[in-house]
């Protein structure tokens, strides 16, 4: 008995520091010469939660047959052993557990007698059914990622704060967590209940089903009402558009965390069911969403950013560029420049001359909004000396495709 | 810098070192030394034909029959366009055949360190590869510099001659080295009009907004009285008519020409005619012409046209 104890930690152990190495992706020896965005993915998408929650709200199959894989295999041990997942593999249970057991030597101090799990488990369920899967953001494994790609951003810690927390919790009631939150954990005990006696399970559970009924579906259809700003974000290539990404992101942050140009930041404003979600920041102009890139696509767990081929990122438009002609050197200075058009990878820079200049010595540039992909190029580019430099990146309502022979 | 009729006894890295002293005026005589292209006639070669490799070996033929790189060149450094993360074929860049041979041919001539250094518009680790010029560099255990990255090199230098670009920060293996080739790609350019050799140089210098702000083609022009290489070869094998620098290009043109010259004005102006009928179009060209800094004047050169099967 002392020795499975031993297997167990071990084996507990050795998962959490895979998952680490995963939400960190990597890092690898320096000598590997690719780097694997998808790694950061792992951790999120093993849990079945979310993907059974993302594909009933998203009405379609998002996971291809290499991610149904792993939250598959965790559903099947789930049938056969119940909450085995969470006793040897979840990451966010093995933190726990360390947590918990420092209680082993003192009086546990009870914090939460109700379990609270089942409701959430159901109102997310419900919630996924109309379309926003609200309190996903609660699964375990997405929090437990969200350590590596949030910490960075203010915004991203009150999502953050979720394991912290508990941890901080667990000292004084071992578990808490597992044993009263996690719907993850409920899930897979009520998918072996449910295949051993499920007219017994269904009676039992009937408390839970209905307050998540009550819960859920006003959730999910008030809650993208609520405190909706005028101001749109720049999204991930692949998001489509604000309603769908915040409905359908996790919030784990694996794009935040595989951003190379670390321009994928957190949103601090927005409406209730935005909150928190990722977003591409070019204010600063020094950094761009470059077309040899699409790291972030690799990385979601959810589908939130659909996964994209190189090609297909070549060709959204996740915002587009406007020149302010005040700032710029040559509308404003008859300065010879056009270094926005050469930046450009796109050609969406047309060259517009002014009728005076007789041998067009003084190209001035207009935005083409048929071919601008909104990547940012040309505003780090601009070598205009007003801070606010001569190009600006607004957002788009919905992400679009660019064709090639467009304008 | 003219090494067959420079015979000053002052080596090209003295030069250099002495002009970015600011005393070169002092110590050369100023018209003897950029004044020469325009009292004689300008040999320029041009060179036609498909195969890009054979072009290049009949240029170096003539670059070694007509008093190659100078005497006792053991550094030479290559100006070429790796700039843009694009293939070979899409002609943003100098095709790297022709660096190939370039650099095949000088080791031959006893040269033992061939430099590239770059400051390229993308991530060098990006364009370096997709021009397929780091690859044909390594073949040869050359060594190329991404000076986007590797900025130490950037040494401070005064432009005596110039008019705005009084002053720049220049990659030091430009100075440093016995013999410089330009060898850059003729394409359009949208803020510049057209890009060859002394355009080229802006990949050579730490701050290319500077030359934006502060009049690009004066700034072109500025330069070129300053950095004059030993040899200027055009890569004008297929040419970016539009959407340059970068392209693609709607129209891409091969007229598989090599342009060589001493004086790198005259091979802009001559490969300019690809473009553009008059090399009025091209402001750094009228300003070249205007305060002689080579010889623009078509008529003036000894163009020796040479079909190259």
């Amino acid at each position: 008995m002392k020795l499975r104890r031993m297997v167990r930690w071990l084996v507990r152990l050795c998962f959490l520091a895979l998952a680490v190495f995963l939400i960190m992706g990597g890092p690898l020896p320096q000598t590997v010469d690719v780097s694997l965005p998808w790694l950061r993915r792992v951790v999120p998408a093993v849990s079945p939660l979310v993907a059974f929650s993302e594909t009933l709200s998203q009405r379609q199959w998002y996971l291809g047959i290499f991610w149904l894989v792993p939250p598959l295999a965790v559903l099947v041990m789930a049938v056969w052993r119940g909450t085995w997942f969470c006793r040897w593999l979840c990451p966010a249970g093995t933190s726990y557990g360390i947590a918990s057991a420092i209680t082993r030597w003192k009086k546990p101090t009870i914090l939460l007698r109700r379990r609270i799990a089942p409701v959430l488990f159901f109102a997310i369920i419900f919630a996924s059914i109309f379309g926003l899967p609200q309190f996903l953001s609660l699964d375990p494994l997405s929090s437990f990622g969200r350590l590596a790609g949030g910490v960075s951003y203010t915004a991203a810690w009150i999502p953050g704060l979720i394991l912290p927390v508990f941890l901080i919790a667990s000292l004084f009631q071992p578990m808490v967590w597992c044993s009263q939150f996690c719907p993850l954990g409920y899930g897979l005990g009520l998918v072996q209940s449910l295949v051993r006696h499920p007219r017994k399970t269904i009676s039992r559970e009937r408390r839970g089903i209905l307050f998540g009924l009550a819960v859920g579906i006003p959730v999910s259809l008030v809650l993208p009402k609520i405190f909706r700003r005028k101001t749109i974000p720049i999204l991930p290539p692949g998001a489509g558009d604000i309603t769908k990404f915040s409905a359908a992101c996790t919030r784990c942050y694996a794009c935040v965390a595989a951003c190379p140009a670390k321009i994928i930041t957190v949103r601090a404003t927005g409406g209730l069911s935005e909150l928190f979600i990722p977003e591409i920041d070019l204010k600063a102009g020094t950094q761009v969403c470059t077309e040899s890139c699409n790291a972030c696509t690799l990385v979601c767990p959810t589908g939130a950013i659909k996964q994209l081929k190189l090609k297909q990122k070549q060709h959204i438009q996740i915002a587009r560029a406007k020149v302010i002609r005040e700032n710029c050197i040559a509308w404003a200075n008859g300065a010879t420049c056009m270094v926005c058009d050469e930046y450009c990878p796109y050609s969406a820079i047309d060259i517009v001359y002014k009728p005076e200049d007789e041998f067009q010595d003084i190209p001035l540039p207009m935005v083409n909004p048929g071919r601008c992909r909104g990547c940012g190029y040309c505003r780090a580019a601009c070598v205009s000396p007003n801070p606010d430099k001569a190009i600006k990146i607004l957002p788009v309502e919905k992400q679009k495709k660019v064709r090639d022979d467009a304008g | 810098m003219n090494y067959d009729r420079s015979n000053a006894g002052v080596s090209r890295r003295d030069f250099l070192k002495i002009s970015a002293a600011g005393a070169a005026a002092l110590m050369l005589p100023g018209g003897r030394l950029f004044g020469a292209a325009l009292e004689d006639s300008t040999d320029i070669w041009v060179l036609h034909g498909q195969d890009n490799k054979a072009l290049m070996q009949k240029a170096m033929e003539i670059i070694f029959e007509n008093g190659g790189l100078g005497k006792n060149v053991k550094n030479v450094a290559l100006k070429v366009n790796a700039a843009w993360t694009r293939t070979p074929a899409q002609g943003a860049n100098t095709h790297p055949e022709l660096v190939d041979v370039f650099i095949e041919k000088t080791l031959e001539s006893g040269a033992k360190h061939i430099v590239v250094p770059e400051h390229p518009c993308r991530p060098g680790r990006e364009s370096f590869p997709r021009s397929g010029i780091i690859q044909v560099v390594k073949k040869y255990k050359q060594k190329m510099v991404d000076l986007g990255q590797d900025r130490k090199s950037f040494t401070d230098v005064t432009l005596p001659k110039a008019e705005e670009l009084k002053k720049a920060k220049v990659a030091a293996e430009f100075l440093e080295a016995d013999a410089v080739v330009n060898m850059p790609v003729a394409k359009h350019h949208s803020g510049a009009k057209l890009t060859m050799a002394m355009k080229n140089w802006m990949g050579a210098v730490a701050d290319r907004g500077f030359w934006h702000r502060n009049d690009l083609h004066q700034c072109i022009a500025d330069f070129s009285t300053y950095m004059k290489p030993t040899w200027t070869v055009i890569d004008a094998t297929r040419t970016m008519m539009d959407k340059g620098p970068q392209g693609p290009a709607r129209t891409l043109k091969t007229p598989n020409l090599l342009i060589v010259c001493r004086d790198q004005v005259a091979a802009d102006a001559y490969t300019s005619q690809l473009f553009h009928s008059s090399i009025d179009a091209v402001k750094y060209l009228r300003i070249a012409r205007d305060s002689k800094i080579g010889q623009t004047d078509i008529a003036k050169m000894n163009v020796k046209k040479i079909e190259v099967s």
